[in-house]
């Protein structure tokens, strides 16, 4: 077997070096340095290939920065944080979507969140950032499903807890202010955890309990790990909750609008109770009557106090607003008749530290701002129409106001919450 | 004398302070004097938006505004099929809430806590109707004076001389529904009359047959089939078969309570079997069309479609025929 011929490399062999140095033709000469050129020309198209391959990576991961730049959640513009003394309409800023069908909406103390309660979808309270629009949470009362609540106004008070009327529970849902619940107000003048505490009157402290109205009890159990057991809850129809307002000086003001019974009930503070619960001082103070006279309502949808302490119900099925003396005597109405103040059908209101009640007009698809300040309220102005566009409304429900410069709407059948400023 | 004086005192008393409750035909609906300013409510003279005047462009918005979920200006929720001021256990067979009690005629978005498996649309979008057309089992167009159904087709804003502010006139059908007296507020006791059937037919004009033994007589069988007869009393029986009549006693239903469909007087009308509003009635098997749930024969259900029956599957056959 015989072994092939091997070309060895020539520094491998020492003996090629003694071979006769042959002599070049100009032509291999110059084959030679094409080939060197072609070599080079190869390797410099490489070093571009790279070069171009590298500048399309950095392309690619520039572009793709620069899309997260531009898509990135941005604060929302900046507002004016106090305006006073303005005798001008208020401007559309931006809307914020995300909402099914709002009907309530405040404010957090702090003016970083909107608590928004919805009348479609899952009828939840949803909690938005105020700067960028995002959501931040749902809530709604523990253990009921969709059709068993329907949310309508909410009002937050200096501590930050937000108290929600519900027209199908009957009764006023009382959460922190991240949505967790705290207790129910069944009725003017029992919490739920009073009621509680009454039948268990060794309940222990980690104890959860909610109501139900569909239920006719509430669902309560020992502890986190402990079985739910449901206890009845005698009929609470004394009264059927719907405006809720919480004055700057804590006075909470509830609208009953229970059939033959429409009044206004005032509590002077509803403060902590033991635990989460809440604990009613007294019985409310309460005025008004159901009709269409002086001193009469039909549906008041909310109620709310001026710096005076002077009272204002928004009196929706009569579309006027009634003011009461800060005693609770009947003084005047106003908001009737013809002219650019008068209210079609009159629904959720706020009235801002300069004493500017701003009411939605849901029908008019419009707010109405009357200066209260003085003896004799005077029409302002009236801000935003009919239809879906930018400052337009489509059945607003209500408002709500940061200081005095910031106004927030539910826009009903817009599915939004639009952003007014000065 | 001192004690007749008394008590006709103590009755003027009351007479004049406890407050009337609005009824239907009242409140914003009717009773208007010379100088109200509740037209403004909903109209502009000069400026509007909608036909009839309206100030909105959507009439169900503009209702639902007082008769939505939240029932902000009314108790009657006509979205989830609730009135919200009374303790019924009426005819429905499930304990309605101490404040919640169920709408006679339903609910278009939920009924009784769940959502609604079909309910009439009354967006302003609907231009067509079961048995609008030559036959029974088939969709013909409608043409409303309105042009699509909305609430106004059916009720009159304004009032009406009907029960429930129903329209004199529906699709140029002359409706007449005796009142009754609704400041009673009577929400457990359905009070049809025997005009109620002219005012579903009015859209659903084939479904209007009246004609004795309908069921089995040819003369009704080219308008799409033999039909149940309506507008019929409910002791009806025919060819001497004694089961054709309706039992008396109802049925139970569940909960041990019984469940009584609601006549016209001593007839059978549409609402006897249906819920105009919507209902939440569940339809399975042989009622949803079959074991497929395609549901091939005209006018057949499907599974989501319970064609606005008040009770499951075929429940209201059984109430009556109790087979």
């Amino acid at each position: 077997m015989s072994t092939p011929p091997q070309d060895n490399p020539p520094g491998d062999n020492p003996a090629a070096t003694e071979q006769p140095v042959r002599t070049t033709s100009p032509l291999q000469s110059a084959l030679a340095q094409a080939r060197l050129r072609l070599a080079a020309v190869l390797a410099n198209r490489r070093l571009k290939w790279i070069i171009l391959a590298s500048l399309m990576v950095g392309s690619v991961v520039f572009g793709a920065l620069f899309v997260q730049y531009l898509t990135r959640p941005e604060p929302l513009p900046d507002m004016l944080k106090v305006a006073r003394n303005v005798s001008y309409a208020p401007h559309y800023m931006y809307s914020i979507y995300g909402v099914d069908g709002p009907v309530g909406i405040a404010v957090s103390p702090d003016g970083k969140r909107l608590y928004a309660t919805e009348t479609n979808g899952n009828r939840l309270v949803k909690i938005l950032s105020a700067d960028t629009g995002k959501m931040l949470g749902t809530f709604g009362p523990p253990l009921t499903n969709v059709g068993e609540r329907a949310p309508i106004y909410v009002s937050v008070d200096a501590a930050g807890r937000v108290f929600v009327t519900d027209r199908l529970q009957h009764a006023v849902f009382i959460y922190d202010a991240e949505g967790n619940y705290l207790d129910t107000m069944l009725g003017p003048t029992t919490a739920l955890s009073a009621y509680i505490a009454s039948v268990f009157t060794d309940k222990p402290k980690g104890a959860i309990y909610y109501y139900n109205n569909f239920e006719q009890g509430a669902h309560y159990r020992a502890s986190a790990g402990s079985e739910w057991i449901t206890v009845p809850v005698p009929v609470q129809n004394a009264w059927s909750p719907m405006g809720i307002n919480i004055a700057p000086n804590g006075k909470v003001l509830v609208t009953d609008v229970r059939k033959g019974q429409n009044q206004v009930l005032v509590y002077p503070f509803i403060p902590a109770g033991t635990g989460n619960s809440i604990a009613f001082p007294s019985a409310p103070q309460s005025f008004g009557a159901s009709g269409t006279g002086d001193g009469q309502f039909l549906f008041p949808q909310d109620a709310m106090v001026d710096s005076q302490d002077r009272y204002y119900v928004i009196d929706g099925n009569n579309s006027r607003i009634m003011m009461w003396s800060s005693s609770m005597q009947f003084q005047y109405f106003f908001g009737t008749g013809t002219g650019t103040g008068a209210l079609n059908l009159p629904r959720g209101a706020f009235i801002d530290p300069n004493d500017r009640l701003f009411v939605v007009d849901a029908v008019g698809q419009n707010v109405k701002v009357y200066n209260v300040a003085g003896n004799q309220p005077v029409f302002m102005y009236s801000f935003g129409d009919i239809g879906i566009g930018d400052g337009q409304f489509n059945y607003p429900i209500d408002v709500a106001l940061y200081g005095t410069g910031t106004i927030y709407i539910a826009d009903r059948d817009n599915n939004r919450i639009q952003v007014w400023s000065y | 004398m001192i004690k007749i004086v008394i008590v006709f005192a103590a009755a003027l008393f009351f007479s004049l302070t406890i407050s009337s409750v609005a009824s239907a035909n009242g409140g914003p609906h009717g009773g208007y004097a010379p100088a109200t300013d509740a037209c403004a409510g909903c109209h502009r003279t000069h400026t509007a938006e909608g036909p009839q005047l309206l100030i909105a462009t959507s009439t169900y918005g503009l209702c639902m505004t007082c008769h939505g979920s939240t029932t902000g200006g009314a108790d009657t929720n006509v979205q989830d099929g609730y009135f919200l001021d009374s303790r019924s256990t009426s005819t429905n067979a499930i304990t309605s809430t101490a404040t919640n009690g169920y709408l006679l005629a339903g609910g278009f978005t939920m009924y009784k806590g769940t959502a609604a498996t079909s309910s009439h649309d009354v967006s302003g979008s609907v231009t067509t109707a079961w048995g609008n057309g030559a036959n029974r089992g088939v969709v013909g167009s409608l043409a409303l004076a309105r042009g699509g159904l909305d609430c106004a087709s059916c009720h009159d804003p304004h009032g009406s001389t009907n029960y429930r502010i129903m329209n004199n006139v529906v699709n140029s059908v002359t409706i007449s529904m005796a009142q009754v007296d609704e400041s009673v507020k009577d929400y457990d006791t359905e009070h049809w009359s025997t005009g109620q059937s002219d005012l579903c037919t009015a859209c659903h004009a084939t479904y209007h047959v009246t004609t004795a033994g309908s069921g089995s007589s040819a003369s009704v069988a080219t308008a799409g089939g033999y039909a149940h007869r309506i507008d019929m009393p409910y002791s009806y029986s025919f060819n001497n078969k004694t089961n054709v009549n309706p039992e008396t006693i109802g049925i139970a239903a569940g909960g041990g309570t019984t469940y009584t469909l609601p006549l016209a007087g001593t007839d059978v009308v549409c609402q006897t079997c249906h819920l105009p509003h919507g209902t939440s009635a569940t339809m399975s098997g042989l009622a949803a069309g079959g074991a497929t749930g395609s549901g091939t024969l005209p006018g057949n259900t499907t599974a989501t479609d319970s064609a606005l029956l008040r009770l499951n599957n075929r429940a209201v056959c059984e109430t009556c025929h109790q087979k």
